[in-house]
């Protein structure tokens, strides 16, 4: 069944074309992974996913049901979203950040179920030491842990992910795209905008690359993640090999302005 | 290094001491003057009790026609307009906003005059206090509307937007104060300054009526006023109805001002220094705030009060003045934090 469900999808604004023909399907149990070069309109996607923006034309469904429009909590109990940028006006502490992610669930979510959910949540992204830290007080890696463990906290079938390594150390890329995966692993579907091409490699079920404000091409990874295709959505020189160990497409750049800068695609 | 222990039980029970205890010290401080035993006899004999030291015919009259229907007011002035802080603090994610900040306690000050000179307060007692209501939610919109650029509210935009309202308001105010009545004039403008001087067992109900659903919506909508802090497409992931809630949260707190306003007048920066005092103590969470800034509303404006009474007796200071004398310094103060912290708020 598909999760996250997105047919013919066109959004304008400003008189621009941001995003145009879309498909996208993510099967329940799928981590999406989608990648391409800044402004190629990954950002207004997971936006319209999440309902923050309505689409000028085409059809959203997050679990069957439309993904703006209709009750904010039924949604919410459906879809959680990371975001890429966040700010907190009053200092709240770790655990309550992570706790908001109850909200949906029972008005105020504070039983006991619900407790020991935002704990596991905090363990799970290794955020338990700092958990009665103010959330301001933090460096970036670790707000952007603490934001994870809230969406981890919310318990959703589907998962909206703008980003979620970009802040983040060598470790904490891993643990995060673990936990996606994991979460797609239980039954969930998971649509994350990565920009290491390495870890989309290594974590997604399903790569959609995005140009221009469209989907250039979706498939596993070992078909997408191609050199050809990668060196014309870049405009940069791209090679792929083979890990060493795990035997996964290894994407390694070079500097643009090279015989391959001018990609055949 | 951890957050300092919050104690949101002790601050609650410290506040509703404390409110407790200003609220004896009015009742018995003044030209007649009224020790506290006497004040507790005089309100046990009420009780139908018949303890503690006698008290005079004229400090009983002082006593129950005065002082306690002024006490009360203070209180659910203070309280309101502190509550109402706390919700449009949330809802418009800046802590610098306040009902006098951004425009509402001079909108509503002009809705309540108008309805005054109209001469809709001899129809109902209601009307002065609903049309500060309406003025006060439409000079919140108004801000809020001039303010808001995409998904968010520009910090700066909403109190420069307020500060125009405020002006538009006071002007208004002006316009008919000059018009009254000359012997109504002395006090309109006091009014207008704000104080609990007009405050009688009738205006104190009537505002205890309009403030009780203004604090009921807010205290309902704490988890709501959560979620708000972490931003409004946030707020909406998690599944609140962000304009729903902005809409009430803005219609209480307008209310509340509505209410306070035409009782007594602007008292500013209440709805500023209670909150934000609590949330030092007691952290930002939304559900304890909400009560215990409106207990630390009351019992500040219970001291000022105090202070406004006695300090140039038998001359009155204006409350409002004295609020503004203390809340003026915390505003600048709040505003030198945000630069310190994140560069302004360009």
């Amino acid at each position: 069944m598909s999760l996250i469900s997105v047919d013919g999808l066109r959004y304008r604004a400003g008189g621009r074309t941001l995003l145009d023909d879309i498909r996208l399907r993510v099967e329940a149990g799928s981590l999406a992974a989608l990648v391409g070069p800044n402004g190629a309109g990954k950002t207004t996607l997971m936006r319209i996913l999440a309902g923050d923006l309505a689409p000028t034309a085409g059809t959203v469904l997050l679990g069957g049901a439309p993904a703006t429009g209709g009750s904010p909590g039924e949604t919410a109990r459906v879809r959680a979203v990371l975001p890429q940028t966040y700010n907190l006006e009053f200092g709240f502490r770790v655990r309550e950040v992570a706790a908001l992610g109850r909200f949906p669930h029972r008005r105020g979510g504070d039983g006991r179920a619900d407790r020991r959910i935002v704990e596991e949540a905090l363990a799970d992204v290794e955020m338990t030491e700092l958990a009665d830290r103010p959330f301001t007080k933090l460096s970036a890696g670790e707000q952007a842990r603490a934001m994870f463990a809230r969406v981890l906290a919310q318990r959703t079938p589907v998962l909206l992910l703008d980003e979620p390594t970009a802040a983040l150390d060598v470790r904490h890329r891993h643990l995060v795209m673990g936990l996606a995966q994991r979460a797609a692993r239980r039954g969930g579907a998971v649509a994350a905008v990565v920009h290491d091409l390495n870890l989309a490699a290594e974590y997604a079920d399903r790569v959609g690359v995005m140009n221009g404000g469209r989907m250039t091409a979706f498939g596993p990874p070992e078909q997408i993640l191609r050199p050809d295709l990668l060196t014309g959505v870049y405009r940069c020189p791209m090679e792929v090999i083979r890990h060493p160990l795990t035997g996964r497409p290894l994407i390694v750049s070079q500097a643009p302005g090279g015989p391959e800068a001018d990609g055949d695609v | 290094m951890n957050a300092p222990a919050r104690r949101p039980r002790l601050v609650f029970y410290g506040l509703l001491a404390t409110t407790a205890a200003l609220a004896l010290l009015n009742l018995g401080m003044g030209a007649v003057h009224i020790s506290p035993g006497q004040v507790l006899g005089l309100i046990a004999e009420r009780a139908g009790l018949d303890v503690g030291p006698g008290a005079t015919a004229a400090q009983a009259s002082v006593l129950w026609s005065i002082r306690v229907p002024r006490i009360l007011l203070g209180m659910l002035a203070g309280g309101g307009l502190a509550a109402a802080g706390v919700g449009l603090q949330a809802v418009f994610r800046n802590p610098l906003a306040e009902s006098q900040v951004i425009g509402v306690s001079w909108g509503a000050a002009a809705g309540a005059a108008a309805a005054l000179a109209v001469g809709w307060g001899a129809l109902s007692p209601l009307a002065p206090p609903l049309a500060g209501f309406a003025g006060g939610l439409a000079a919140a919109l108004l801000a809020y509307r001039i303010a808001r650029r995409g998904r968010r509210v520009e910090a700066v935009t909403l109190i420069l937007a307020g500060v125009a309202v405020n002006a538009a308001g006071a002007a208004i105010v002006g316009i008919l104060v000059n018009a009254a009545d000359s012997d109504r004039v002395g006090s309109l403008v006091f009014w207008s300054l704000g104080t609990l001087g007009g405050a009688t067992w009738r205006t104190a109900g009537i505002v205890l009526l309009l403030t009780l659903p203004g604090w009921a919506l807010l205290a309902g909508r704490a988890g709501e006023l959560d979620a708000f802090l972490l931003g409004e497409d946030e707020a909406h992931h998690i599944g609140v109805d962000v304009r729903r809630v902005r809409l009430e949260v803005t219609g209480a707190a307008a209310l509340l001002t509505g209410a306070a306003v035409a009782a007594a007048g602007v008292i500013g920066f209440v709805g500023l220094l209670a909150p934000h005092a609590v949330r030092l103590a007691a952290g930002p969470g939304n559900r304890k705030l909400v009560w215990a800034a409106a207990l630390a509303g009351a019992s500040l404006t219970l001291a000022f009060d105090l202070v406004a009474r006695t300090a140039a007796a038998p001359a009155e200071i204006p409350l409002g003045v004295l609020t503004s004398l203390a809340g003026a310094p915390l505003f600048l103060w709040l505003l030198a934090g945000a630069r310190r912290t994140r560069g302004g708020w360009g």
